[in-house]
């Protein structure tokens, strides 16, 4: 049967290709050539469906189609390649190894990483001792590139420190360290204020807030000290006292309040403190303050009321360990 | 490769000075050191190299030349290298064979054996060794960098390591060109270590000309600071363990260990290595320097320039601090702006003079003028540019020197020669300026005080005490004037120079 198809599939080939030759009209030749090439690419799917691997016979529709339309679109190496490039395969033995899988080796990196025995390791107290403690100027160099890893606040004490390092290049190191923290902020201060100069920016509040966080981040942590820290803070309370004139926002309170204590102003600290409270300010963000300015104002028993108050909601872990001390 | 100064016929110079950055296109301390060892000792003729990064920092002169200067020339090591269209090539196994073995010296901190030295250092640039196509182009120096790459570097990047390798060293073959074209010298003397005193030790080596290195200041820990921190070196972050380490990037290393060797070089083939102050001194024998060469030569000043800026000081303390210097972040001018913040709350009428060339660095001015206005000091902070140091000093009533970095400030002992109290960092040798260095120096007593680097409030204090306690100032003012005409005149730095460059002379040179 098998033969019979495939003969009257090449003859029907053999025949679209001898219209294409024969004396007929261009339109007519390519109308007959189309027909019978059509017809003998599904005589030879029909003859090629069976020989499809039980798995692909069970859709046999999707399969029929790809191989017709395989057959139709590349005439006749369409066909050859159907027979020889698919069903053969699929007939074939798979190919078995004796081993199923292969060793390798471990393929190298190919470059030498860090050995990271071979670093020195330091923890966060480890760092400071190092400083105070080492001989070896070098090494109180490695802890102090190590402090890049430490928070900006914990980092600056320590970078302060070694500025009075007897080593040049430990104390040059320092230096250029927090120049280039300080400069980071100075100059994002500087682009604020250049943007607040001009008079109908449609940001205003949000520059004049960011501008007070930059200059109380400088005062924060500890990049200046004394009359200079004095100024910068200055400048951010100024700035949130005008702020909070126009929009009354719980975080620029809290703000004003952490502001003006630290310029130990703490009858205005406690009034920013409590605007922040009537503004809608999270208690437990806003008790810890309370809480210090009792202390300063040596009113233990008050400390222990605003730390107790903390205790109803969900302060944060440092004054969890604050409240574990002292209720 | 540009002459700046067309010279009608090349004489032998008696001295080639080799100067980094520096005279006479950069005002400061060491351009005012050159101008003056070259005026002072007229007796000797001398030819400057002048070697700059890019060339649009250094456009106009800023010093006119003395007679005894016969030839200047100027190279900038920023220029391309290669202006021909590449081309591949072998390269020399041998010269690049040389080389590794170079490598390994420097990677195990040793001092190179002169022979290695020499053939590597003469293999540069020619076409019989590595030629500046061979580096660029050829087959050898791919695997090389390959090699080394595979065998030390420690970051994954190919192509950082592979640009970094060939930015690092192209200026060595422009060195190298350099090397061979200057006019014959009896003798040279680098002011730095850095390319100058790399090219020195090629002369050294390959025309056998006296080598004379001076420090004022280290340059390898300079460089050290300004790469640790450099942002323009990526780091690899990492991003996994929570230690803390103290890792700094393979190719910032790199960059560190590239200046050391730099350095080292110079040590190897200088004779004499002089330094001003004895803190310099030790450092460079920590970075390898011969002890039986080292000697120090302490800047000096010529106290009768001065007699008229002294006559002229007001009978009353002027509330004017003044700091003389390049505006440059060596000089932490942010750091005397701050201060001027605190003095200004406790002395309103004070005026902070900031007195120095402003070309070097325009970021760094901008960013001072900037932290003025934010300062709200306006009105009190003056920037005035280059001065006569004779017209402003009188003008003063405190000296002060903020920098990071110093060797031996020329500036405090002008001051002390005008009568003027110094209030300085505890850098370099100004300790030694203002409090004393000998035990007999100190009994003199102080000229000033001393405060510790980038402490504005310190630097605050103390400038409010010797500007508002007139005995104290009084006395600064005789001490450090007694201490500059004892100890820190011109005559005798000359002396030293006119010994050490009579020795090199005499010793000949050979040209090969």
């Amino acid at each position: 049967m098998n033969g019979w198809l495939i003969s009257l599939g090449l003859a029907l080939e053999a025949g679209g290709i001898a219209s294409l030759f024969a004396d007929l009209p261009p339109v007519a030749a390519l109308a007959t050539y189309f027909a019978m090439h059509a017809l003998a690419s599904l005589v030879l799917t029909l003859v090629s469906l069976p020989l499809l691997p039980a798995s692909y016979r069970r859709k046999s529709l999707q399969a029929g189609s790809f191989l017709f339309t395989l057959q139709f679109a590349i005439p006749v190496i369409g066909s050859i390649g159907v027979f020889a490039g698919m069903l053969l395969p699929l007939h074939l033995p798979r190919s078995t190894h004796s081993v199923p899988w292969q060793e390798t080796a471990i393929p190298e990196l190919p470059y030498s990483p860090v050995d990271m025995n071979q670093q020195m390791i330091f923890s966060d107290g480890g760092l400071r001792e190092v400083l105070r403690e080492a001989n070896a100027p070098e090494k109180r160099l490695k802890a102090l590139l190590a402090s890049r890893q430490l928070t900006d606040r914990e980092a600056v004490s320590i970078l302060q420190e070694a500025l009075k390092d007897p080593s040049d290049d430990v104390r040059l190191l320092a230096y250029s360290m927090l120049e280039q923290k300080e400069k980071h902020l100075t100059t994002r201060a500087q682009s604020l204020k250049k943007l607040l100069g001009q008079p109908d920016h449609p940001d205003r509040h949000l520059l004049t807030r960011r501008l007070a966080h930059t200059w109380w981040e400088i005062a924060y942590l500890g990049l200046a000290q004394g009359g200079l820290k004095q100024y910068y803070l200055e400048n951010a309370r100024d700035l949130l006292a005008d702020l909070t004139k126009t929009m009354s926002r719980h975080n620029d309170w809290r703000l004003l309040g952490r502001i003006e204590l630290a310029l130990n102003h703490t009858t205005a600290a406690n009034r920013a403190f409590e605007a922040a409270l009537a503004n809608g300010a999270p208690p437990e963000l806003i008790y810890p303050y309370q809480a210090e300015m009792a202390f300063l104002a040596r009113d233990f028993r008050k400390v222990r009321f605003h730390l107790a108050n903390c205790s109803r909601f969900r302060p944060m872990p440092a004054v969890k360990e604050l409240m574990e001390g002292w209720l | 490769m540009i002459g700046r100064k067309p010279v009608p016929e090349s004489p032998i110079a008696d001295i080639t000075l080799l100067l980094e950055g520096t005279y006479p296109f950069v005002r400061g301390g060491v351009s005012s050191w050159v101008h003056q060892i070259i005026t002072g000792l007229p007796q000797y003729r001398f030819s400057l190299v002048f070697m700059g990064g890019d060339r649009n920092h250094y456009d106009k002169q800023q010093y006119e030349l003395p007679d005894n200067v016969v030839h200047l020339e100027c190279h900038y090591l920023m220029d391309n290298l290669a202006d021909a269209k590449p081309k591949p090539s072998k390269g020399k196994r041998t010269a690049f064979d040389t080389q590794r073995k170079l490598h390994d010296q420097f990677r195990s901190n040793e001092s190179v054996p002169a022979g290695v030295l020499s053939q590597a250092l003469r293999d540069l640039g020619r076409k019989a060794g590595i030629s500046k196509e061979d580096f660029l182009y050829s087959q050898e120096s791919w695997q090389m960098i390959d090699e080394s790459y595979r065998q030390y570097c420690t970051e994954p990047s190919f192509v950082d390591y592979f640009w970094t390798i060939r930015i690092m060293h192209a200026p060595l073959f422009r060195i190298a060109e350099i090397a061979r074209n200057i006019p014959a010298t009896r003798t040279v003397h680098a002011i730095s270590t850095g390319y100058a005193g790399l090219l020195g030790a090629m002369l050294n080596d390959i025309r056998g000309v006296p080598f004379i290195l001076t420090e004022h200041g280290i340059y390898t820990k300079e460089r050290k600071i300004d790469l640790s921190q450099a942002e323009w070196i990526r780091d690899v972050s990492d991003k996994v363990s929570t230690n803390l380490n103290d890792q700094l990037g393979y190719i910032r290393q790199l960059w560190i260990r590239f200046f050391e060797s730099l350095g080292r070089l110079a040590y190897q083939q200088a004779d004499p290595i002089i330094s001003l102050y004895l803190g310099n001194q030790q450092r460079q024998l920590v970075d390898g320097a011969d002890p039986a060469r080292t000697h120090i030569v302490p800047n000096g000043i010529d106290p009768q320039r001065f007699e008229g800026a002294l006559a002229a000081r007001p009978k009353d303390v002027p509330m004017v601090m003044g700091l003389v210097g390049r505006v440059v972040p060596i000089k932490d001018i942010k750091t005397f702006i701050r201060a001027m913040r605190s003095v200004y709350e406790v002395v309103p009428n004070v005026e902070g003079w900031i007195v120095g060339p402003e070309e070097e660095d325009p970021a760094y001015v901008t960013e001072c003028r900037e932290l003025v206005s934010s300062l709200g000091l306006e009105n009190c902070v003056k920037f005035l540019g280059f001065q006569n140091v004779n017209d402003i000093l009188p003008q003063l009533g405190l000296m002060v020197l903020t920098s990071i970095s110093e060797a031996l400030p020329l500036v405090i002992l002008e001051a002390q020669a005008t009568g003027l109290p110094c209030l300085a960092t505890d850098v370099g040798a100004c300790r030694e300026l203002i409090e004393g260095g000998t035990d007999e120096d100190k009994k003199l007593g102080c000229s000033g005080a001393i405060v510790p680097i980038a402490d504005p409030e310190a630097t605050a204090r103390e400038a409010i005490r010797l500007l508002l306690d007139e005995p104290l100032w009084t006395q600064a003012s005789a001490v450090g004037l007694r201490r500059v005409k004892r100890y820190y005149t011109l005559d005798a730095m000359f002396d030293s120079y006119r010994t050490i460059y009579d020795t090199a002379i005499s010793t000949g040179y050979r040209e090969d």
